[in-house]
């Protein structure tokens, strides 16, 4: 056993009394999620309000060789990050830090800490004239931090220049203790000075021959806490419309799809099913199933929108280009299909999830299996996971499908969410087997888990050439040494 | 000099022909632009010849690349990676030193179109990809040193900032997966790489290796050798044949439809500042990048001559411009394009000197401009110059950077050590519609003066300097130990993670380190 | 003139920016044919670029190295095409040509150079008056029977070395046209010498200009005021560095020009088709090489800091003025016959192999880059393909042999003749 009350004691000296908890109800909140991660209770959580009380905490983890395990959106989660894969570890909850920092509207950006939400921010962004680059309906809870340094794929990939996008700058404290800002951020001169010189911590590069910031993403916390970042933001639009292209076929929307990537054409643009669009617009299991029976098999979402003095002009041009595009390429577009219509749909882009969290509604459970691909490929990929889950008695009409170009084009988010009830064990067993079993064919055909999570993060690296783990091993030697940043996670040691 | 034995085991890798230790063909290696800079500013003579190769070797695949590495570990010798090679950064910096010359790895590996990605090796030259990606509607980043130069060298090793950047970003972040053989001699794939021979992702699994690789500069050869890298595709606004015709000088281009250029004046900064926010916005540009009245007379002429006849002509019209080009591909998105380019002009105050008929641009500079040559035009005068600056963040931070150094320049002009522009001589684009823009200050000197390179030499440390004073961002040549060290101690000390990184990739500078970190390093390792 | 020392500022002025290597940018059309250094294509060390050999001159210029065999060779296997030249001068004002040129000068008075197989026809030169150790006397031998020129003319038909020895057909065709013509001119027989080229080329500048000068010489005594030739290489002789060197004012004409303007003002036509797709092989001695050189005596004035211009302005020799569309208007002009283009042509085009001694020194190089260019001519579909020098017909139905190509090679005479009914 590490530390001991000392331990609890210096956290509590460092954020407050109230700051800091051990009570067993608490514990066990921490201790286990929606996925299949084993639980694993946390000694404490502590909640920090500052990137100097982190540090400090940072440092007391180090002098006790205690484990951290950073977390900063709240509940439901899915994914099994943030759920501790050695005993003792400490909950770093980085909720209480939830100030808006700055909000720079000329050079569309803003500072957040870790704590704010895509809920609080997209309001506070509107009124400055900016949106944010959002994931698909995060949930209420999600931390904007969080989400950018996983590397979620946003909606609108023609604002996704590279897969490190919209996440910019950090300030983030090491493993080692260190405290360290990186792109422009990291100087010369402290921020106030570059505010002075015109800058706004924009580029994410560097400082100088690397790019730590990368190092961090996709990272589940095993290098670092990230205290702040500053996030890319794009100009409001005054005017949006939302088209829909109901197909039968997956296959019957990728030429359309792919000329208007090309083209950079349109916002928000992605592919869903019939059950996930249902598990959007219902809000029970029966309302979910009745919708789904419904619904077109696949829908492309295309959000065209127009900006500033000359929107219309905008907005009117982009509907004839994409237009012609559509008939080309032998797709309808519509602005209805049935069971919804656009006035549900185009609030539901940008915005967070009302709750309960639209993947839990249809029956309390989801596992996501996402992984990148090229977007030609998904009806392959497709096809081959639904045979698999068929083969587990695992109904191909409740595997959900989410498509969504990233890169401007060059790859694409391609995720199975699988649903079942949390509480019947055999659902939850065949969704279990399914989801590595899944995994392993993904693999198989060249899917590549980019965000690799729980039990299928073995697999991943496993399947990888052993020098890309050792070189993974290497860089976290070298930002977190002593191992006490979520250590067990992907392919850390425990 | 190399033992005859090491020199056969390299030469049985990659045949007779394929290896030299003969002096007069290491000196072609060891030649370099900058490297008299880089030689004033230690007090020696400036001369372009730096450090000679031990021996140069040509790979054609990256088997051979590893099995030279394992030598140069076996045997205790560096090597460097070099392509193109053009700057002071392309030669080795040390004794020992194998130089791995990868022209025979020329080969566009693959063109997908529909994901648009190409995968490239190291002497792949960006006219050369351009070439072949017009013929299926698209182009790529092309970095400003120009079509002649190797665009793996600048994704995964360099810099990046380019003509287009406006609409096609910065080099570092067009990066997709890469193969790469580490000092060690062993291949590094990155991302969907490591799944089978797929190319359209560079970053993870997990935390992304890019972070590693390279970062607003590259490691100039620090960190091993890039044998192969996917690159980022754009839409090619245009027909799938380039059509250049003429007699050179004045060769002509086929402008296709629904492209037009404009140069808008102002009369100062704060005009110039407010159209970069606003076409960046709009986003509605092919090029929007600003240079000095001499840079706007050389990047639309086809001779020197011609370009001194324009500088004379601008006298007094030009102040401060933005170079757009608008593309489109329907007329509809062109009139568009052009109506919004029409509303900001006149909104911010701007002149369109070529509506206004001062300034008169032949078909060629469009060609030139998006098959980023305009850089090159700079050599027109005085065959010789290189940058200062180059921090990039947003609009104002980088024009910012021109006000800074305009004084420090004219300083080193009235001391007659440099090309004289009234210290107006800048080179400024926009990337990502205007998401971040930097700014470098071309400046002129002789090459073949001591006196001028010494003064550039000190004209670069103080702008450097001035960087860190007005915090202006890095500055590109924050390169090698001392320099870093110096640096760093402004920048949170990054340079001790850059050493650690270093160390634990290379922990006995296999790969040449003169151009990035030693693992040793300059100093001692500072307490953070 | 000093030598390299006269080149020093051009040499240490060098960015080492690799456009040598290539077409200039703007006219890449393609990753196959973009190239247009065929010695740094077949050798790949830098060192074999243009901007190479100028490092290389500036490295013995200081002393750093010395000759070597391989230094040598380096130095040889290059046709001294100027493609180089014309990439370079795009934005620098650095001269490629001139110093690779005055590199193999160096090379031969510092008795490293040339190669041996150079030192074995300049002493043909020397001996029999022609590269290739054939009898004097034998020079006009191809001369057909029923062909007339004159006694006396201001015009001479100035044959040259190759034409005479190797590519009669050359020489038998042109005169046949002239005559058919009636054009007025003579020849200079027995008194005909080599113009100098080879020996030029390769660096053995003293002894070329002896025979220059003695060329120079028997012109005059004869009357001559205009030199036509269907020798690219005699051509490029003189017009560019007779009058450099010798101050020479003779017209000269390339036999392309003389058809061109004589289809054009209509006394020569043609009666027979010619079915034929060809493509044109711009030569490098009639095309970028044969620009004249136009001394320039004026200075740099300093305008303000390092920033110099030359007064009066500089002329650049860039290859814009050398031959390039009457060969073309000529070929249009043949009924029947269709003319489509390469990638690389005019003052970029890809040069053929043979020049600069790279035939007799390096005969595997040559044939290589022949091998290139055929391939180029390949990707037009063409059936055929023409040129207008006896060097490059040498080299390139050398390569078309040894490949087993199914493409023809012809000189322009060789089709306008067919065109007019004639045969060689």
């Amino acid at each position: 056993m590490l530390g001991g009350d000392g331990f609890f004691d210096e956290l509590a000296e460092i954020v407050g009394r109230d700051g800091v908890s051990r009570e067993a109800s608490i514990l066990e909140s921490y201790s286990r999620d929606i996925s299949f991660t084993p639980p694993m209770a946390p000694r404490c959580v502590v909640w920090p309000r500052s990137g100097e009380e982190v540090a400090r905490v940072v440092e007391a983890a180090r002098k006790h060789s205690v484990p951290l395990v950073p977390v900063s959106s709240g509940p439901p989660r899915l994914r099994g990050d943030t759920t501790p894969e050695v005993e003792g570890a400490a909950i770093v909850d980085l909720s209480r830090m939830n100030r808006i920092l700055r909000v720079d509207r000329r050079n569309r950006v803003v500072m957040v800490e870790p704590g704010v939400t895509f809920s609080m921010l997209v309001e506070e962004v509107r009124r400055h004239g900016l949106r944010l680059l959002m994931p698909l309906l995060p949930k209420q809870s999600k931390s904007v931090l969080a989400s950018y340094l996983e590397r979620e794929p946003v909606t609108i990939p023609k604002y996704h220049w590279d897969a490190s996008d919209p996440l910019l700058c950090t300030e983030v404290v090491f493993g080692t203790g260190d405290v360290f800002r990186t792109g422009a951020a990291a100087g010369p001169g402290g921020l106030e000075e570059q505010w002075a010189s015109g800058q706004a911590q924009k580029s994410p590069l560097g400082p100088t021959q690397f790019d730590p910031f990368r190092l961090l993403q996709g990272a589940q916390g095993t290098m670092g806490i990230v205290t702040w970042a500053t996030v890319k933001c794009e100009v409001l639009p005054e005017v949006r419309r939302l088209l829909l292209a109901p197909s039968d076929t997956l296959d019957g929307l990728l030429d359309f799809a792919y000329a208007l990537l090309r083209r950079r054409l349109g916002d928000e643009l992605f592919i869903l099913n019939r059950m996930n669009i249902a598990a959007i617009l219902g809000k029970g299991h029966d309302e979910v199933g009745r919708l789904r029976e419904m619904l077109p098999k696949w829908v492309l979402f295309l959000c065209l929108s127009g900006r500033g003095k000359l929107a219309k002009d905008e907005l009117e041009y982009l509907e004839g280009d994409v237009g012609d595009i559509a008939r080309e390429t032998g797709v309808k577009l519509t602005s209805k299909v049935d069971g919804v219509s656009d006035g549900n749909l185009l609030g539901l882009l940008g915005v967070s999830c009302e709750e309960p969290y639209w993947k839990l509604r249809f029956k309390g459970g989801c596992q996501e299996v996402f992984f990148l691909t090229t977007l030609d490929r998904t009806p392959e990929f497709f096809e081959a996971f639904v045979e698999v889950a068929e083969g587990e008695r695992y109904p191909r009409e409740d595997v959900g499908v989410y498509i969504q170009p990233l890169v401007q084009g060059c790859c694409c988010h391609c995720e199975f969410d699988l649903y079942y009830d949390l509480a019947n064990p055999a659902e939850a067993g065949r969704v279990r087997y399914l989801y590595t079993r899944g995994g392993e064919v993904i693999i198989r055909k060249g899917g590549f888990f980019s965000r690799p999570y729980g039990p299928l993060a073995d697999l991943v690296y496993r399947s990888c050439p052993p020098g890309t783990v050792e070189a993974l091993r290497k860089v976290k030697e070298v930002f977190d040494p002593g191992n006490l940043m979520n250590p067990g996670k992907l392919c850390f040691e425990a | 000099m190399l033992s005859r034995e090491v020199y056969k085991a390299l030469e049985n890798v990659v045949g007779p022909e394929n290896i030299t230790d003969e002096p007069g063909i290491l000196d072609t290696y060891a030649y370099q632009w900058g490297v008299e800079v880089e030689r004033a500013a230690r007090g020696e003579e400036p001369s372009r010849f730096g450090c000679r190769p031990e021996a140069v070797v040509l790979p054609s695949c990256t088997s051979e690349v590893q099995a030279i590495v394992k030598i140069c570990n076996e045997h205790g010798l560096r090597f460097k990676a070099h392509s193109t090679g053009f700057g002071a950064w392309g030669a080795v910096s040390g004794p020992r030193t194998i130089l791995l010359d990868l022209r025979r790895m020329n080969r566009i590996v693959k063109i997908d179109e529909k994901n648009m990605y190409a995968v490239i090796e190291p002497y792949v030259t960006n006219a050369q990809l351009q070439a072949e990606l017009i013929k299926r509607g698209l182009t790529h980043h092309l970095h400003g040193a120009g079509p002649q130069t190797s665009p793996l060298a600048s994704h995964t090793s360099m810099c990046g900032p380019g003509f287009t950047s406006v609409s096609t970003g910065f080099s570092g972040r067009n990066l997709l997966a890469v193969e790469w053989v580490l000092p060690t001699g062993d291949v590094l794939r990155l991302g969907s790489l490591n799944f089978g021979e797929e190319w359209f992702s560079g970053d993870g699994p997990g935390p992304s290796l890019r972070g590693v690789m390279r970062g607003f500069m590259g490691a100039l050869g620090g960190l091993g050798v890039f044998t192969k890298c996917a690159v980022k595709l754009y839409p090619w606004p245009g027909p799938r044949e380039w059509k250049v015709g003429g007699v050179a000088p004045n060769y002509e281009f086929e402008i296709p439809p629904y492209w037009r250029m404009y140069v808008i004046n102002y009369p100062d900064w704060d005009g110039l500042e407010e159209a970069y926010y606003r076409i960046g916005e709009a986003e509605v540009a092919t090029i929007a990048m600003s240079t000095s009245p001499e840079g706007v007379a050389t990047i639309f002429s086809a001779t020197r001559d011609e370009a001194i006849s324009r500088v004379l002509e601008y006298a007094g019209k030009i102040q401060k411009v933005i170079v757009v080009l608008v593309t489109a591909h329907t007329e509809r998105e062109f009139n568009y394009r052009v109506k919004v380019m029409r509303e900001i002009i006149r909104e911010t105050g701007g002149m369109d000197l070529i509506e206004e008929g001062v300034v008169k641009v032949r078909s060629a500079s469009y060609a030139e401009g998006v098959r980023n040559m305009w850089g090159s035009a700079a050599f027109r005068f005085t065959s010789c110059f290189q940058s200062t600056h180059g921090g990039m963040d947003t609009t104002a931070m980088a024009l910012r950077i021109a006000e800074v150094n305009r004084p420090i320049k004219l300083k080193y002009i009235e001391k007659e050590l440099i090309g004289d522009d009234r210290g107006e001589g800048i080179w400024t684009t926009s990337f990502e519609h205007g998401h971040f823009q930097h700014l470098e200050v071309p400046t002129v000197y002789d090459p073949t003066d001591p006196e001028s390179c010494k003064g550039f030499a000190d004209y670069l440390k103080e702008c450097n300097e001035a960087d860190v004073q007005h915090s202006l961002g890095t500055p590109f040549f924050i390169i090698g130990d001392e320099l870093h060290d110096w640096f760093g101690s402004y920048c949170n000390n990054y340079q001790v993670w850059l050493r650690r990184i270093k160390r634990a990739f290379d922990p006995n500078d296999t790969s040449d380190p003169g151009h990035y970190v030693s693992s040793k390093g300059g100093g001692r390792d500072v307490a953070l | 003139m000093d030598g390299l020392k006269d080149y020093e500022k051009v040499m240490s002025s060098c960015v080492r920016c690799s456009n040598c290597k290539f077409i200039p940018a703007l006219q890449v059309k393609s990753q196959r044919f973009s190239t247009v250094c065929p010695a740094i294509e077949r050798y790949n060390f830098h060192a074999y670029s243009g901007g190479g050999k100028m490092i290389i001159a500036l490295s013995l210029l200081k002393g750093r190295v010395r000759y070597s065999d391989e230094l040598v060779k380096v130095i040889y296997r290059c046709t001294l095409c100027g493609g180089c030249d014309v990439s370079c001068k795009y934005f620098f004002d650095l001269e490629p040509l001139e110093v690779i040129s005055e590199l193999r000068v160096h090379c031969v008075e510092s008795g490293a150079g040339p190669m041996p197989q150079h030192r074995r026809w300049i002493a043909s030169i020397e001996q029999n008056h022609n590269p290739y150790g054939e009898p004097h006397e034998e020079r006009f031998s191809w001369m057909p029977r029923g062909v007339n020129p004159r006694d006396s003319s201001e015009t001479v038909y100035f044959a040259g070395c190759t034409p005479s020895y190797r590519r009669d057909e050359i020489a038998r065709a042109t005169v046949k046209i002239l005559d058919a013509v009636g054009f007025d001119y003579m020849v200079l027989g027995e008194d005909e010498y080599c113009c100098g080229s080879p020996m030029f080329r390769v660096g053995a500048r003293k002894q070329a200009l002896k025979l220059m000068q003695r060329n120079v010489e028997t012109l005059k005594k004869a009357g001559v005021k205009r030199i036509v030739t269907s020798c690219a290489g005699c051509y490029s002789m003189f017009k560019v560095e007779y009058p450099r060197y010798l101050n020479t004012d003779f017209e000269v004409l390339h036999v392309s020009e003389l058809l061109d303007a004589m289809v054009r003002s209509g006394e020569l036509e043609f009666s027979k088709d010619v079915p034929l797709r060809v493509t044109y092989h711009d030569p490098c001695h009639l095309g970028r090489n044969s620009e004249p050189y136009i001394p320039w005596e004026g200075e740099l004035v300093k305008v303000a800091s390092l920033v110099y211009i030359p007064v009066p302005p500089k002329p650049v020799r860039q290859g814009a003025k050398g031959v390039y569309e009457p060969p073309r208007n000529v070929l249009r002009s043949i009924p029947r016959l269709e003319l489509v283009e390469m990638e690389r042509v005019r003052e970029y085009a890809y040069c053929c192999g043979a020049g600069g001694g790279v035939k007799s020194a390096f005969p595997d190089f040559a044939l290589w880059t022949a091998g290139r260019r055929i391939e180029e001519a390949k990707a037009t579909g063409a059936e055929a393909l023409v040129s207008c020098c006896p060097f490059c017909a040498t080299n390139f139905k050398d390569a078309l042999k040894e490949r087993g190509e199914k493409m023809g090679y012809y000189d322009l005479t060789e089709l306008v003749l067919k065109a007019m009914g004639g045969a060689v």
